[in-house]
């Protein structure tokens, strides 16, 4: 083998049809850590293969280079004397010269920048299919739930069509609707939050001496007929809270979420706690249930659009499972943070909103 | 019904002979594999070849994740291969993972099969110490889910899309061909977790076809003592060493391949 080829800036590298290396070039003897020839010529290719490398080269690479003659732009993995992996693209060919045995030229490029790109592009890709999927889910919850209370509203309607005029069915009815279409509007504002979330055009209207504690206790008024009917105590602690600069409108947002959420997920019987305190410039504002928790594995996605604990819990609670993404955008633009603790199943959960002021 | 079958497995028969042979390929290729082995039978035996759904020329629109994510799945195809063509008593020759195929359509219904030839066969590719030595673990299987990954991305986002908008142009499909024999990437992920994933140890006994194993005797795929290891459990069993290397003999070494195949066949009266 001539200099150049000795040292040329790729790998080299001969093997028969039974793998066997015939001659290999000196920089990749170098590059994966070999001394001498001796170490390799005559041993099998793949043992200069990761084992995934192995078997790729043998249900792949071989039957190509075989029945077609060639390989081209094939990713592997190397492996060096130190167990290092070496990612290269391969080119092969095979010859057959009269009278003697078919010969396999390969040649490999370490490629270790361009693999990292890659890396990320394939990550990339399995991170929007996935996103792809949860919104497809997501799609088929938004119509179960805005068909739900849609359902509800045209059954009375044709039920007060064909009814007599009784006043007390038609208050029920009346009550069923009202209900059923406030429901879906808070479904609706929670889907063009969203899409204000995605497009970036969420603006808040901000109060400069906005009374927290006044939210707070609006709050709790919004979710007391929902909590009385699960016999659950909603607690309160409040510490000198001072005046923060804030959006008192989506501020309630945020907290009716975190109090609706701990509603629906506490069992009959069981305690809300709610508190609040200001230290060193921050106000901080927590809401604990003892209700079924939030599993290890879903704990880091809970604010995640589209993000629900499984199919059985968003239909057994219903709601479309924004709420907490919606909270969080929220919360980050007035510049605080919000975080989700639980010790797991079924050992409630805590909320903590922290806004500077 | 049996046109549709044939269709979906791209069936090529060459129709003459009293036996009949059975040619099933491994994952990651497709029937062209056998292009050095078949024509040397076809004189003395009606032979058949076939692409399992995905592979090949396969009908890819008649692909079923669930059907395919478990050997059974592809052994099933086997089956209604042999009941399309109203075979019996074939001579079922299965590379690599086919292998195991076979012995599964021949377990669910013997009398289609007279001999399985399984060449470098595995019922389990990882190792379960301490008793058993399948040639992997179950980490260096996510390397080869990595590799496919990325040598199929072009498949995916370049060569699939091009075909599909050009079918006046059909050296394209040639150049797709040409590459890992037209297996559509997630397909070939999935067979390949059907396979490597598989373990069929306990069905080996269950057997009642007479087998013959050729193992090769540096194979990094299926090691010897795979071979050894079906061999003590297959009843009716036969283990023949190949002095070679490599997973794909038939390619590698046709020569011995044949010798051995007709050694055997002979020696059964087959």
């Amino acid at each position: 083998m001539d200099d150049q080829l000795e040292n040329a800036p790729c790998y080299f590298l001969t093997a028969n049809d039974n793998g066997e290396i015939k001659h290999v070039n000196r920089t990749m003897l170098d590059t994966l850590g070999y001394k001498s020839k001796t170490e390799i010529v005559g041993k099998h290719i793949e043992n200069l293969f990761s084992p995934g490398a192995k078997i790729f080269y043998h249900t792949h690479v071989f039957p190509l280079l075989k029945l077609h003659g060639k390989a081209e732009e094939i990713y592997l993995d190397l492996k060096s004397t130190g167990n290092s992996s070496v990612p290269v693209l391969l080119n092969a060919d095979r010859r057959t010269v009269a009278d003697r045995e078919a010969l396999n030229t390969f040649v490999f490029i370490p490629i270790r920048q361009r693999s990292k790109f890659e890396d990320e592009l394939l990550a990339a890709k399995k991170e929007a299919e996935a996103a792809n999927q949860a919104k497809d889910e997501f799609l088929s919850i938004v119509s179960h739930e805005l068909r739900t209370p849609l359902n509800a509203i045209l059954g009375w309607i044709r039920v007060l069509e064909t009814s007599s005029g009784d006043p007390e069915l038609l208050e029920k009815g009346l009550k069923i609707i009202r209900n059923n279409a406030k429901i879906q509007t808070n479904l609706i504002n929670d889907i063009l939050d969203v899409a204000r979330m995605i497009s970036g055009k969420m603006r808040l209207e901000m109060v400069a001496q906005t009374d927290v504690s006044k939210v707070i206790e609006k709050t709790i008024d919004a979710v007391a007929p929902a909590a009385n009917k699960k016999k659950i105590k909603i607690g309160k602690e409040m510490k000198d809270i001072p005046p923060i600069g804030a959006d008192p409108q989506r501020l309630q947002q945020v907290l009716w979420n975190l109090v609706n959420n701990s509603v629906k997920f506490t069992p009959i019987g069981g305690k809300i706690e709610i508190s609040s305190h200001a230290k060193n410039s921050v106000l901080e504002i927590s809401v604990r249930d003892n209700g079924i928790g939030i599993s290890e594995e879903f704990l880091p996605q809970v604010f995640g659009r589209f993000a629900q604990n499984d199919d059985s819990g968003s239909q057994r609670h219903g709601g479309l499972g924004l709420g907490l993404a919606i909270s969080k955008q929220i919360v980050e633009l007035h510049g605080g943070t919000i975080r989700a603790e639980s010790e797991g199943d079924g050992k409630g959960a805590k909320f903590t909103v922290q806004l500077p002021f | 019904m049996a046109d549709n079958i044939l269709r979906r497995n791209n069936v090529k028969d060459s129709q003459n002979g009293e036996k009949t042979i059975l040619f099933a390929h491994g994952f990651g290729c497709d029937q062209n594999m056998w292009r050095f082995i078949f024509p040397h039978f076809e004189n003395r035996y009606r032979t058949i070849l076939f692409d399992y759904v995905g592979s090949g020329k396969s009908d890819f629109e008649t692909y079923d994740a669930h059907r395919y994510a478990k050997l059974d799945g592809y052994a099933e195809d086997v089956i209604e291969i042999c009941d399309a063509l109203d075979l019996n008593d074939v001579i079922f020759v299965g590379h690599s993972v086919s292998g195991m195929i076979g012995a599964l359509a021949s377990i669910r219904r013997p009398e289609l099969f007279s001999h399985l030839i399984q060449l470098v066969p595995s019922p389990c590719y990882i190792n379960h110490p301490p008793d058993y030595v399948g040639g992997f673990e179950r980490e260096d299987l996510d390397g080869l889910f990595e590799m496919m990954d990325k040598n199929y991305i072009g498949w995916a986002s370049f060569l699939a899309p091009v075909i599909m908008k050009n079918p006046d142009r059909p050296e394209l499909g040639e150049e797709l061909q040409e590459s890992f024999c037209s297996t559509d990437p997630k397909i070939a992920r999935s067979f390949a977790e059907a396979t490597f994933y598989s373990d069929n140890r306990a069905d080996l006994e269950k057997i009642e076809t007479p087998v013959l194993i050729v193992q090769v005797t540096d194979d990094a795929v299926a090691p010897v003592s795979v071979g050894k290891f079906m061999n003590g459990k297959i009843p009716n069993s036969e283990l023949v060493l190949m002095d070679a290397s490599g997973h794909c003999p038939h390619m590698s070494h046709p020569q011995e391949t044949l010798e051995i195949m007709n050694n055997y066949l002979r020696s059964t009266n087959t």
